[in-house]
């Protein structure tokens, strides 16, 4: 109650209601920025193309360990086959 | 006699539960035992059976074609086919660890929840496309199985049909994952997350409210202010989830501190938050877990060029990039210069949370690395394998390039996918090989800082066993936590073989305990920005030396790296390079 309270309470002279506006307004801003801004920065950038290339893919490009990259999951095993069945060089004992 | 015997042990071991670090070890311990339950226990049917025919058909299917045949291609998909995530306990256990998905600009709620009648709409409207996929991938299929056999009857000698065949495989495999895609749009399922949100939310505040009480701290107030940090977490993984974000690289990690960055320095955090700001309880708690995914077995996977790319380059560029902030640049601190160093030459993101962790490094520093790491992996995402093609060099090549230098390791993969699916194969191999050394970087930076860098000259005269015990009181021992579960996962991995370790590791505990994961480091973002103050983050950038330091490093990080991947796969191991172009 008390913490509710303390969060709602509005001090003298409206000085924290200017403040709960830039809260939203700051919070529509970057809302705008990814929902308008992002796409548009991606054309303006001549990234659209791989951008598009990458959203399609659904590759997580932000992803920064690779346990959180699901693509990840495919490609180790792939790797793994090639180097250990390789066609045409078991023959020759490579 | 023996109540007294029974009062010193339980006073001389209280400290295991009164400190932050051995609790982040206490609760990773747990979560890993229940994961290795989970999975462990409920194998998929006939796992065996299929990984040693898959094994088998490879091997024969190697042996009589200079190719991929199509058997080989369909034997190693059944053995990649085989997941510990489809188990149903496992999936219903990790349905809860969902966070927000991913929406488009034209349908945000989409992150959240899909309806029943939203869902059938969408399968329906995409079904006539994979019914249409489908049946390309069929008609590829038979042109790869008439090429192949015209390669066979020649006794694979005629080169010209080996390559067609190669041609007709490769258009099948293209097709195949078309379908694969197209199916899975086509079979859309509802959901809402904000359900098992809720239940989640709970569990965690709980479990690190507990905590909290025998740290000496007050449960009810943790638990009241826990839902606020975790729907920043929540908005942050809600703003990462717009598909441009992805695709710029922009994660949940930047997300959770600007949004609390916005709280704190417009109507300030409000007090009653505070008690669940608590940065280094989930960073540490975060990288216990971790510790379980750092495979030391996975460091050989692509042979000695490997290695050499990442475990000889990588050190030598954190340490020359470490020598250089301190003694060229002169950085006013050691642990933002460390924590930029490990940032840039290993691992991006996951790199600078296991550094800053260890040596200590304040909120503000692990910001501005984060921030330097992701405006640059941004543009270097892009702008490299656009290098690559105009400069027309090897897709191994290329790709080693990529995985050596790009911090994240989802920026490697789109970066590789740009370039082609070889190049893409060797940038994740070898950033993924890179992931596995920040075990061994976050223990040698957290023994370096307590031999040499936090040294008390007050107690420099002290016998070798005081000094050592000094030493281990500024050891952060939940290092020892992540370490110790990177070795036994070790261990256990070595036990199943690769192939059993791929489906109940890889495709199981790893996977489940990266969901969990997500959510602890959103809580530690989210708790940082809730608790930065602007004006001081902006005094760490001061002279923008850190962006100085950043650029200087990754610069000679490009160029070592290139230098090293050059000789290792065009050099001394053409032919591992011509494997991986198979």
């Amino acid at each position: 109650m008390v913490a509710i309270r303390e969060f709602l309470s509005i001090p003298g002279k409206g000085f924290k209601i200017s403040k709960s506006i830039s809260l939203v307004l700051s919070l529509v801003t970057l809302y705008l920025f990814v929902s308008v801004g992002l796409p548009f920065l991606s054309n303006v950038s001549g990234f659209s193309k791989e951008h598009q290339l990458i959203i399609d893919e659904k590759i997580e490009a932000g992803a920064w360990f690779y346990i959180f990259v699901e693509q990840i999951r495919d490609i180790e095993p792939r790797v793994t086959n090639s180097l250990k069945y390789t066609p045409g060089m078991l023959k020759d004992g490579q | 006699m023996s109540n007294s015997t029974s009062d010193n042990t339980k006073s001389k071991y209280s400290f295991l539960l009164k400190f932050e670090d051995y609790w982040a070890i206490w609760l990773g311990a747990i979560i890993l035992i229940f994961s290795m339950f989970l999975f462990f226990a409920n194998p998929p049917a006939n796992m065996d059976k299929i990984i040693a025919d898959s094994n088998a058909t490879m091997q024969a299917e190697a042996e009589r074609a200079p190719f991929k045949t199509i058997a080989w291609i369909e034997a190693s998909d059944k053995k990649a086919g085989l997941k510990g995530t489809s188990a149903p306990a496992a999936k219903s256990v990790s349905n809860y660890f969902a966070t927000p998905g991913t929406w488009s600009s034209d349908n945000p709620l989409k992150s959240f929840y899909l309806s029943s009648s939203d869902a059938k709409a969408k399968s329906e409207a995409s079904a006539e496309k994979y019914e249409k996929a489908k049946a390309a991938a069929s008609e590829a299929k038979a042109l790869a199985v008439q090429a192949e056999k015209a390669a066979e009857a020649a006794g694979f000698q005629d080169s010209a049909l080996n390559q067609e065949a190669k041609t007709q495989i490769a258009a099948w495999q293209k097709a195949k994952a078309d379908a694969s895609k197209a199916k899975t749009s086509a079979e859309t399922k509802p959901y809402n997350r904000v359900s098992t949100m809720i239940p989640l939310m709970i569990v965690l505040a709980l479990m690190f409210g507990v905590g909290k009480r025998f740290m000496g701290e007050s449960m009810g107030k943790f638990l009241m202010a826990f839902p606020a940090v975790f729907i920043v977490a929540a908005l942050a993984f809600f703003l990462g989830g717009h598909e441009f974000a992805k695709a710029w690289g922009l994660e949940y990690v930047m997300w959770a501190i600007l949004l609390g960055f916005l709280i704190s320095n417009t109507i300030g955090t409000p007090k009653w938050i505070m008690p669940a700001v608590q940065t280094e309880y989930y960073i540490k708690t975060g990288l216990v877990l971790l510790g379980a995914t750092i495979l030391i077995n996975k460091m050989m996977i692509i042979g000695i060029p490997g290695v050499f790319v990442t475990w000889v380059v990588t050190p030598i560029v954190l340490i020359t990039t470490f020598w250089f902030g301190q003694k060229i640049l002169k950085m006013p601190s050691p642990t933002l210069n460390m924590v930029i160093s490990a940032d840039m030459s290993v691992s991006g993101v996951s790199a600078a949370i296991s550094a800053a962790a260890a040596c200590r490094a304040k909120k503000e520093e692990l910001t501005l690395a984060v921030g330097i790491s992701i405006t640059f992996t941004a543009i270097m995402m892009v702008a490299m394998p656009l290098m690559i093609k105009a400069l027309g060099l090897n897709p191994v090549l290329g790709g080693a390039w990529i995985g050596g230098t790009v911090d994240s390791t989802g920026a490697v993969v789109a970066a590789g996918e740009i370039l082609g699916p070889v190049a893409r194969d060797v940038a994740a191999t070898i950033k993924m090989i890179q992931n596995i050394m920040i075990g061994l970087m976050a223990f040698c930076i957290a023994a370096y800082w307590a031999l040499k860098v936090d040294v008390d000259s007050s107690k420099a005269d002290l016998k070798v066993s005081s000094a050592m015990r000094e030493i281990w009181n500024r050891f952060p021992k939940f290092v020892l936590g992540f370490l110790g579960a990177s070795v036994v996962f070790t261990l256990i991995y070595s036990g199943m073989g690769t192939d059993g370790a791929n489906v109940l590791i890889d495709n199981g505990t790893s996977k489940f305990l990266g969901s969990l994961q997500k959510w602890f480091f959103a809580l530690a973002f989210a708790s940082i920005g809730l608790s930065t103050n602007f004006r001081e983050l902006a005094k760490y950038f001061k002279g923008g030396k850190p962006a100085i330091l950043y650029v200087c490093g990754q610069s000679f990080n490009i160029a070592l790296t290139f230098t090293m991947a050059y000789i290792m796969f065009m050099k001394v191991f053409p032919g591992i390079t011509a494997s991986l172009m198979q």
